[in-house]
């Protein structure tokens, strides 16, 4: 400072001398402006000295300051150095302190970094978990989604379970209710059957209480019954009337009761009557064809002399429509006819006139063939409609329907044994049935149309359309003989003693064998104009076995005679188109003749 | 010949073909009991001899016989096996009792409701059967299954004293391997053995009450003199099994 100070000085003089020289002017300024150069040129050197000084002056003043405000309270004056250390302590210190607090404050920075830092870590991870689980719930709302689908599916599943449910528901109620229903028709008929048990045992016991008194009856008059020769007899028709049992009504019983068979008998004449009338005619009817008390199974007729017809007693429209077939009951007094119009018709054959009896209805079908049972009870008859019927006689409806056939069936006989029916078909086949079972209890194949056949003791004969006669055993069910004819077969009819065997074919011829020698013996009958008019064409023997009978296609009933050989007459002019069948009565006296024109005619020789 | 063309017009609805001869006597017996106790299940076992497989409810009445030869004479068992629900049995109960000759009633051991609903049983039968003079018995089913027994000897002792009716208890199922009850055990089958016991007791009382004629008819001396004798006998044969 001085030093500066001192060249200030310096330079001061120096300008002095030079401006007093050559005019005060020139000199002057040319010294002030060596002057003004030199300050210039240090000015520059100096110029960093004086920033600094005024610095530290500046300095300087600042430390005074602060120095003097420090120093001023202890002391005042003397001992202002060791105040000075005292305050540089203080300084020190506080310089120390402010240190510590700076350390303090970086170390704070620190940390706050560190938890920055952290912080931002873990933002960073939150927003990497944040992402993650964005992630995630994108899955699970594709899940939702799908699961929503398979909700709805599901649901769609379930209201078709429940439609379903409701739909089995329903039907169980329904089941229900059936169950109900059926419940009833069981208890209705367990009822009936309890009813019907009890009734049937009581009836046993009354049965069985009945015979005890009679029997008590019977013992207590023993006597009385040997009296009177009626009793046994009428012992089963009082036996309801005789409930009392007492002994001691025994002897007032009697009367009563002989009156009581008096009244009866009277009340009940005209059916004791017709017994008896029945029992009469069964007994003439014995002499002339069967007996009662014989084997009925076989009956075995047996007429002397059969009459060979004349002239016709009486010609009436028997039906609506053709009829195909007519017989005789073995008793000669009843006729079955059977016609096209699907009925039977049984006529009474009475002082030379038919009279109609009953008609028997039940057949879908034509009528192709008619037979009595031996007893004249029942009619049998084949059918156009596949089956075989059974009347009764005093019924209009068939008892039984025997079904089984697949086509027509052309023939129906009673067997030997009377529970068995035999019957023949278009569908080739014999069929054996049992009556009882009222079942098919054989059927027999045969090789062609079987158009009729006949039953003896334990053979089946049967014609057919392939020209042949076929002899069965029914206990073997094989075909024995065979026997050729010369055309189809028409019909078949045996003698009433079952030797000769009379067949009808297509020919126009009639042919009889006998049984005993079969096939060696063989009869023709032909006749000029005589014509085979049908398939079905049914001729007979007479019941004598003397004399043949057969209807021609030109309506006239033509009759041989068995031992010539030749044509005994020819009944013309009652027919005006083909006949289809005759038959014999039994007792030789009638012959009828059916033909396709609705007509019957019944002839005689009276 | 007649006759057996009427045979053939009727196949199938009457049995009047298995219709024994008319000697043969039929003892109609009616099995009555709670459902489920056995009813069907003995008489099964009696008429067939074995336990049946399988049985579902009765349906109002099923009937079952067996030809028995009882000293020299056949007599026809006519069990009459009733329906042991309410549903299946209505409007049949008139026909149960319908000339009844005696009444089994039937308890099972194992079940003590079953037991318990015998006095209405027997209140029925009273109603329908007109007192006493019908032979009846009680019978416990089901004694094999030991385990599960519910109702005591003594109890159906006391019972069947009160109501005098020989008590009987068996199994259907197998009724050899407990033959403990009030009827002697060493018997082959003890079921048949009780039907047997009932069916001698009915021919031995019963010659004429069998016979009963319908009401209305002469016979009244005939009928009370049987129903005297079968009084007597149903009372003490009561009381000698006791």
């Amino acid at each position: 400072m001085a030093a500066v100070a001192g060249e200030v000085e310096r330079s001061g003089r120096a300008l002095s001398p030079g401006g007093g020289g050559r005019s005060p002017d020139t000199w002057k300024r040319h010294i002030v402006r060596q002057l003004q150069h030199r300050d210039r040129d240090q000015h520059v050197m100096f110029q960093d000295l004086i920033r600094v000084y005024t610095r530290l002056l500046d300095k300087s003043i600042l430390t005074n300051g602060i120095l003097s405000c420090s120093v001023r309270r202890p002391f005042s004056g003397s001992g202002s150095v060791s105040s000075l250390l005292h305050q540089n302590d203080q300084l020190k210190k506080t310089t120390g302190e402010l240190a510590f607090q700076v350390l303090e404050l970086q170390q704070q920075i620190k940390t706050k970094d560190c938890v920055l830092e952290e912080q931002h870590a873990r933002l960073l991870e939150e927003q990497r978990r944040s992402a993650v689980v964005l992630g995630a719930r994108g899955g699970l709302q594709e899940r939702v989604e799908q699961v929503q689908e398979e909700n709805g599916a599901l649901k769609l599943q379930y209201d078709a379970l429940l439609a379903r449910q409701r739909g089995a528901e329903t039907r169980l109620r329904e089941e229900k209710v059936r169950e109900g229903h059926l419940l009833e028709d069981v208890i209705h008929l367990k009822r009936q059957a309890a009813a019907h048990m009890n009734s049937r045992n009581e009836r046993r016991s009354r049965a069985r209480d009945a015979k005890l008194q009679k029997e008590l009856q019977t013992a207590a008059r023993s006597k009385v019954t040997i009296e009177r020769r009626f009793s046994s007899s009428s012992a089963p028709t009082s036996r309801s009337t005789s409930r009392s049992s007492s002994p001691k009504k025994e002897k007032e019983d009697q009367t009563p009761r002989h009156t009581r068979l008096f009244r009866s008998a009277s009340a009940s004449s005209p059916r004791i009557l017709s017994s008896i009338r029945d029992l009469f005619q069964r007994k003439r009817r014995g002499h002339s064809v069967c007996s009662l008390e014989e084997d009925l199974m076989c009956p075995v007729g047996v007429c002397l002399s059969a009459r060979v017809p004349v002239r016709a007693l009486h010609v009436l429209e028997a039906h609506e429509q053709g009829i195909n077939t007519v017989r005789f009951s073995s008793s000669s007094d009843l006729l079955a006819t059977g016609g096209t119009d699907r009925v039977i018709k049984v006529w009474e054959v009475r002082a030379g006139s038919l009279t109609h009896r009953a008609t028997l209805d039940g057949s879908t079908g034509g009528i192709t063939c008619v037979e009595f049972d031996p007893t004249g009870s029942r009619v049998l008859a084949a059918s156009y409609d596949e089956s075989a019927l059974l009347w009764r006689l005093d019924d209009s409806a068939p008892k039984l329907t025997l079904t089984g056939h697949k086509r027509k069936v052309t023939a129906a006989r009673f067997s030997s044994s009377l529970h068995q029916v035999v019957t023949g078909s278009a569908d080739r086949t014999i069929r054996l049935w049992d009556l009882h079972r009222a079942a098919c209890v054989q059927v027999v194949e045969v090789a062609s149309y079987c158009s009729d056949l006949v039953c003896s003791e334990n053979w089946i004969i049967s014609g057919h359309f392939d020209c042949k006669i076929r002899l069965w055993d029914t206990r073997a069910a094989s075909c024995v003989q065979e026997l050729p004819a010369q055309g189809k077969v028409t019909s078949l009819d045996l003698g009433s003693d079952r030797r000769q065997l009379l067949s009808c074919c297509r020919d126009d011829c009639l042919q009889l064998v006998d049984l005993r020698r079969w096939s060696n013996d063989r009869v023709s009958f032909r006749a000029e104009g005589f014509k085979c008019g049908s398939d079905s064409t049914r001729a007979v023997i007479s019941p004598d076995g003397c004399f043949l009978a057969a209807g021609s296609a030109d309506g006239a009933v033509y009759i041989w005679n068995v031992s010539t050989g030749n044509l005994e007459t020819r009944l013309p002019d009652k027919h005006s188109s083909s006949i289809s069948a005759v038959s014999w009565s039994p007792s030789g006296e009638y012959v009828v003749s059916v033909d396709k024109s609705r007509r019957a005619v019944l002839w005689s020789d009276i | 010949m007649a006759e057996g063309g009427l045979s053939v017009e009727f196949p199938g609805s009457l049995k009047s073909s298995t219709l024994p001869p008319p000697r043969t006597r039929i003892f109609k017996i009616i099995v009555i009991g709670d459902s489920g106790v056995g009813k069907t299940c003995l008489t099964y076992r009696f008429s067939a001899g074995k336990f049946p497989e399988k049985t579902e409810a009765t349906i109002a009445v099923d009937f079952r016989e067996r030809l028995v030869e009882i000293d020299g004479e056949n007599i026809k068992i006519q069990l009459w096996d009733t329906a042991g629900q309410e549903r299946f049995r209505k409007s049949m109960v008139q026909h149960y009792y319908r000339n009844v000759h005696a009444v089994v009633f039937v308890y099972d051991v194992t079940n003590a409701a079953s037991f318990r609903s015998l006095p209405a049983w027997i209140e029925e039968c009273k109603q329908h059967a007109l007192g006493t003079e019908v032979p009846r018995i009680l019978v416990g089913n089901k004694c094999d299954l030991q385990d599960s027994i519910q109702v005591g000897t003594d109890v159906a002792q006391q019972f069947a004293d009160a109501h005098s009716m020989p008590l009987f208890e068996t199994s259907a199922k197998n009724p050899n391997g407990q033959g403990d009850g009030s009827f002697g055990g060493g018997n082959s089958d003890h079921v048949e053995a009780i039907f047997m016991t009932v069916a001698h007791k009915l021919k031995s009382q019963k010659p004429l009450v069998l016979s009963q004629p319908p009401v209305g008819s002469g016979g009244t001396i005939n009928l009370s003199r049987g129903m005297n004798g079968g009084g007597d006998g149903a009372r003490s044969w009561g009381c000698s099994s006791c």
